[in-house]
């Protein structure tokens, strides 16, 4: 697969501090910012750019809530429709023995629905290769990823008063992970 | 994730740090090479790996006859070693999940460690039943499926199948989570690392994570909410094998407190556990700046508190045997510690209630040795705990005439020998190519760490002048 680069401006600081204070900025300014790498979740830049809030949990609560009810179900018409037998007097339809089945089957359902879900959506696929803007970012730095059409002046300046690193990269097109 | 922060809390983090810091300490071992006592440990668990194969192999080639169990005491070492290894197990989710909504910083540095010791316990557990079902080649009959048969079902009412779908879930979910916890640690050893071939396995098993503002968010909110999906999970499994024990009429198993005794007794051996691997990990490993006394004294107020709870529940089974006026009830306990079976229920005692109340004193608490002296008895004694509830209840049961005594075949113990080989070949081989302690999870709280260390500071400089 040939994957086609593009240009995009960085701004790189180690300080999450400056990184929520320069995203305020950018914010401001009217500067789109593409995305943010870190080496640590910042829930602060999430507010300040309106990142919507993930729907993995309404996805691991309707999973997990329809596959518990067709274990259920299936529990339900194996012991009594399919092959009816008297286990020790019980009944055909033992409710309570059904609960834990059924709850392992929502939660392990569920669980894995959420997994599979993020693995898809945040582009985290085995074996494929990682562009990162900067090796460091895993490490230490924070990073802003801006378009080529940013105002360069305005952002060097930024980076400038804040003391952070400003570059420009070549990276996959695709690289925003939305 | 911020909250209410005491002023006397001590700080978790030993010392200044910084990212850099924090990534360089936690790598080391992996990035280095291994020390000859690293070499010593996987060769030791490895030798104890195969003997327990060859034991294995025996028992599946000549048949359970291998095992010293009867028609009288029919569950032996392998359902002893089972709800052994499952209870060890415990303290991995509950550190990762229940403290995580607890919101308890600490769990930062020992939850990695303890979460893959879950993985790792859970698959020695899972050998057992397997073992024992004797035609191990259609083992996949325990799962329903369309079938030949009729299609003939699996019984829904068992313990044993809920034990099934228990002991799977649990595997499988504590599996995923460890492994999304994984993924960021992962992405930093490939592009920390200077070897290409490391680069490309670490960079293949990070999934091409970049530590993006939307991947944080999902990682963040998946690993809130599997932690919400594994705490009432933790709780049913070790419910689920106490199932396995109370829906039976044999007196001593019959009893309606198993549920909560066993959880309790779960996390109690399962902090036993992680208490041993860690006190040796943090100092082999020079971890001592991240892996504090205060985090042990934390899992030894766990040990205390869950160690009291089995206490008690010991003392209700006699009392309530006596309370019932139910003979063949007050026969059980009466057998349990004066029967032919004494040693092992005063093993259990004093293992399990005695030596853990020491930890009342803080002294006792934040000493390293005494720590490890007890985390070992606790598993000791939790392991004759099960003993106890196994055999001495299966001996002796409403017929005299079928009374019997059971001692475990040298098949019985090597397969036990082999499960800990495994066990320890496994944790050898993870302390050496994954970060034991989660590195970004530790950064998360690195700078309120670092912010309550300045405080502290200031306060005492402020002190001092006073």
């Amino acid at each position: 697969m040939i994957e086609r680069e593009k240009i995009f401006q960085v701004i790189l600081t180690d300080d999450e501090h400056k990184l929520v204070e320069i995203v305020k900025k950018l914010k401001e300014a009217d500067q789109p910012v593409l995305d943010v790498y870190s080496p640590v979740p910042v829930e602060e830049v999430e507010h300040i750019l309106e990142v919507p809030e993930s729907r993995l949990p309404k996805a691991g609560f309707w999973i997990g809530f329809s596959m518990g009810a067709a274990a259920l179900l299936l529990m339900v018409w194996m012991m009594g429709y399919s092959y009816p037998i008297v286990f020790g007097g019980k009944p055909y339809i033992p409710w309570p023995s059904l609960v834990p089945p059924t709850f392992e089957t929502s939660v392990l359902t569920s669980a894995y629905g959420m997994g599979i879900i993020m693995f898809i959506v945040s582009k985290l696929v085995p074996m494929l290769k990682a562009h990162p803007i900067d090796p460091r970012v895993t490490d230490y730095l924070f990073a802003i990823l801006l378009d080529e059409e940013a105002d360069e002046d305005f952002l060097k300046k930024l980076a400038q008063d804040f003391d952070a690193e400003y570059k420009k990269v070549n990276a996959p097109e695709d690289v925003v992970i939305t | 994730m911020q909250g209410y922060e005491s002023p006397l809390r001590p700080v978790l983090i030993k010392g200044e740090k910084t990212y850099k810091d924090v990534t360089r300490d936690i790598l080391r071992p992996i990035l280095g090479k291994p020390s000859w006592l690293w070499y010593l440990g996987l060769t030791a668990s490895s030798l104890a790996l195969l003997w327990g194969l060859y034991a294995i192999g025996r028992t599946i080639f000549f048949g359970i006859g291998e095992w010293g169990i009867n028609r009288t005491v029919g569950w032996g070492w392998a359902i002893i070693n089972f709800v052994w290894w499952i209870g060890i197990g415990h303290a991995g989710t509950l550190i990762s999940a229940i403290l995580l909504l607890f919101r308890q910083k600490w769990r930062t540095a020992v939850n990695r460690s303890a979460e893959a010791m879950t993985i790792f316990a859970v698959m020695c557990a899972g050998l057992f039943p397997l073992l024992h079902v004797g035609r191990h080649f259609v083992v996949y009959f325990i799962y329903p499926y369309p079938n030949s048969r009729g299609p003939l079902w699996v019984n829904y009412n068992s313990p044993l199948f809920w034990d099934v779908t228990a002991i799977t879930t649990y595997f499988l979910v504590s599996l995923l989570f460890w492994y999304i916890g994984l993924i960021p640690d992962l992405a930093i050893i490939r592009d920390y690392t200077k070897s290409a071939i490391k680069r490309k396995i670490y960079g293949a098993l990070s999934l091409g994570w970049l530590g993006s503002l939307k991947q944080w968010q999902r990682w963040e909110t998946i690993s809130l909410h599997l932690a919400g999906l594994a705490t009432p999970l933790v709780l049913s499994v070790h419910s689920i094998v106490s199932f396995d024990f109370a829906t039976s009429v044999i007196p001593g198993w019959h009893t309606t407190i198993f549920p909560p005794y066993f959880v309790a007794g779960a996390v109690f051996s399962g902090f036993g556990m992680v208490l041993t691997l860690l006190l040796i990990a943090r100092k082999a490993m020079k971890l001592e700046d991240y892996i504090t006394v205060d985090h042990i004294e934390y899992m030894n107020k766990i040990l205390l508190a869950t160690g009291s709870i089995v206490g008690t529940a010991y003392l209700t089974e006699l009392f309530i045997a006596w309370y019932s006026g139910n003979i063949y009830e007050q026969y059980a306990f009466w057998n349990r510690a004066f029967g032919p079976y004494w040693w092992a229920y005063w093993i259990m005692m004093a293992c399990n209630v005695i030596f853990p109340q020491t930890f009342w004193i803080r002294k006792f608490r934040r000493n390293l040795w005494w720590t490890f002296i007890v985390s070992i008895l606790v598993n000791i004694g939790m392991w004759f705990e099960r003993f106890v509830i196994v055999v001495t209840s299966l001996h002796r049961d409403y017929l005299p005439s079928s009374w019997s005594m059971y001692f475990a075949s040298w098949v019985e113990v090597s397969i036990y020998i082999g499960t800990i080989g495994l066990f320890f070949t496994l944790f050898f081989l993870f302390i050496r190519f994954f970060p034991v302690i989660a590195i970004s999870e530790i950064k998360h709280i690195l700078l309120s760490e670092m912010a309550l260390l300045k405080r502290k500071k200031s306060s005492s400089v402020v002190e001092t002048e006073n």
